[in-house]
């Protein structure tokens, strides 16, 4: 398979707020390597102050490593200028948890939607409006919402407004930052359900965007992702296939996700239903 | 609709209220116009008393008032002493000399304001950010009066600009062209005066809004769904910084007839400024209150103005 994105050795530190500690930076990624492949479903978990949402952060460009490379597509989007990776964007699309403070509070449902299209000029409005009903059905949201302010619609609504805007330019890689973590049981289980046929049923092979999941939940990634990286403090402690990750978790931390996230201590060894 | 509504009729009674005001405090002020004639040997007591009574202003104050409302409703405001005419096309030639001053320099200054503002905070902390911040700071710090000398006298030296006045000596007979040109020569000095001095003021608060907007999370989102840059400051942050500059904006209006009296005065522009100067110093009491009222009404215009375009602008004020 076609290896589109990759992190190589990956390394961000944020600055300490502190006024003196002045070495007592954090590091939130410490050589970090992933790669994802084109159509994979890989899920990254760890506890919080891991570093997962600053490699997601890294992966859709939104920061920069202080070292390590990005490559997509045998490009290394570290050294380009912001124009050329401007170009890229699109097709790296990533969602963030808080879908409320992600959208123009100004705009509705429809022109959030439609907004790229728009830009890339790709058709007239009566056709973009079409387009953008199509998607809201396609991701489980009636099509009558399109004239409804974004901010107006319910978490669960807003949230795969969210993913349907990061889908609308058929982003070769889909990043979900704790995407689903803020929603409630049965809303996080119909969204995979949706993830999984966006990335299976509903597109041919070619227009199947990678997703890569990021979630302190292992059962939800689990139920999402082939293959699973666990992160702590900035590292990669155990990565594997999901199957191996849930029967055979070698790390303690991955472990105490396993038990975190089923409440049953260890005795988990059953791969969710998907 | 009925949000307009309702400031509509706020609006209307925040006028009435002002009016009322007007008139007490008017009438608060010690000494009356006639006070002064007094001193004249050639007026006898008799004509004095008579002019009082003309002018109704022996009568208490409910009675004035209820006068000068019919008086309203006549289109004339009142009475002016000094020039024994109405007062309303006494202040509408003035009001409209000071409008075609202030309202040319309040777009010019926000045209200017709002590009160099969203430049300042694209490039906040580099070189372009820190010009015109230092600009600004420097132009705040400069008294209007201190501007509006050091632009005559550079007007003086080069003798590019005339000094004062609207219209040149003899400029009645020449040709509509030539007029317009004229006038428009006389407008350079008092307008840059007045679009300097509000430049610091209207740069900051741009600068500091659409900065502030820049750092908002959905701005942040559409930056990594790869919404082109120039996108991002004019159609995110800037309508995202809209609300507090569209106040702001209200104030402006609200500024339009008041603002210029200084730059008025030292540039002998025919406006309301120094007209009402001379009717609070001469005590010419409708003169007075009809300038307080048409401030008033300016103030009143431009917040409602400011509530339309909120209103139009944010559609969480909509759904209110």
């Amino acid at each position: 398979m076609e290896v589109l994105l990759t992190a190589e050795n990956l390394v961000k530190e944020y600055p300490s707020r502190r006024l003196r500690a002045r070495d007592a930076a954090v590091r939130a990624l410490d050589g970090v390597s992933v790669e994802i492949q084109a159509g994979a479903r890989i899920g990254i978990v760890g506890v919080s102050g891991s570093g997962k949402s600053t490699l997601a952060l890294c992966l859709a460009c939104v920061e920069k490593p202080d070292s390590g490379a990005i490559r997509f597509l045998n490009r290394d989007l570290t050294q380009v200028d912001e124009s050329e990776l401007r170009e890229v964007r699109p097709q790296i699309q990533l969602v963030f948890q808080d879908s409320s403070s992600a959208f123009n509070p100004k705009f509705t449902a429809g022109e959030v939607l439609e907004e790229p299209w728009m830009l890339q000029r790709t058709w007239n409005a009566a056709e973009r409006r079409e387009r953008g009903a199509e998607l809201l059905v396609r991701i489980g949201l009636p099509g009558n919402i399109l004239d409804r302010m974004a901010l107006d619609l319910s978490g669960g609504q807003r949230q795969r407004l969210a993913i349907a805007r990061a889908l609308a330019l058929q982003p070769k890689v889909l990043i979900l930052d704790e995407a689903l973590s803020a929603l409630d049981y049965s809303v996080q289980a119909q969204i995979a359900n949706l993830l999984l046929d966006a990335s299976f049923k509903a597109a041919p092979a070619a227009e199947r965007p990678a997703i890569v999941l990021i979630s302190h939940d292992l059962v939800m990634a689990a139920r999402i992702s082939e293959e699973i990286v666990v992160m702590e403090s900035g590292r990669i402690v155990e990565r594997g296939s999901t199957e191996k990750i849930v029967r055979a978790p070698e790390h303690a931390t991955t472990r105490e996700l396993l038990a975190c996230s089923t409440g049953v201590s260890g005795k988990f060894n059953q791969r969710p239903a998907v | 609709m009925r949000y307009l509504l309702r400031r509509f009729l706020h609006a209307a009674l925040l006028l009435a209220g002002a009016s009322v005001l007007a008139f007490l405090f008017t009438s608060l002020a010690p000494g009356n116009y006639f006070d002064e004639m007094r001193l004249n040997p050639q007026i006898s007591s008799e004509t004095l008393a008579a002019l009082k009574a003309h002018y109704d202003i022996d009568k208490p104050l409910v009675v004035r008032y209820a006068a000068w409302l019919k008086s309203l409703a006549h289109g004339e405001m009142g009475y002016s002493f000094a020039y024994n005419a109405p007062v309303s096309p006494l202040l509408a030639v003035r009001a409209r000399n000071t409008l075609l001053l202030t309202v040319i320099s309040t777009l010019l200054a926000w045209c200017i304001a709002l590009p160099l503002g969203v430049w300042s905070a694209e490039y906040t902390g580099r070189l372009v950010d820190r010009v015109v911040t230092g600009a600004s700071a420097f132009l705040l710090v400069i008294p209007d009066i201190a501007l509006g000398l050091g632009l005559l006298i550079f007007a003086v030296k080069t003798r590019w600009l005339p000094t004062g006045g609207m219209v040149s000596v003899g400029s009645e007979g020449m040709p509509f062209s030539a007029r317009l040109w004229d006038l428009l020569l006389h407008m350079v000095l008092p307008v840059a005066i007045l679009v300097l001095g509000a430049q610091p003021i209207l740069v900051r608060h741009v600068r500091s809004a659409v900065a502030e907007a820049l750092e908002e999370g959905f701005v942040r989102a559409a930056a990594a769904h790869g919404i082109p840059r120039r996108r991002l400051l004019w159609h995110y942050a800037l309508r995202a910084a809209a609300n507090p500059l569209i106040s702001l904006f209200g104030f402006s209006i609200g500024a339009l007839l008041s603002g210029s009296l200084l730059v008025e005065v030292i540039t002998s522009w025919p406006g309301l400024g120094p007209f009402l100067l001379e009717a609070i110093l001469a005590r010419d009491l409708y003169v007075v209150i009809g300038g307080v009222l048409l401030s008033t009404v300016f103030l009143v215009g431009g917040n409602f103005i400011a509530d339309v375009l909120l209103f139009w602008a944010d559609p969480r004020i909509r759904t209110e």
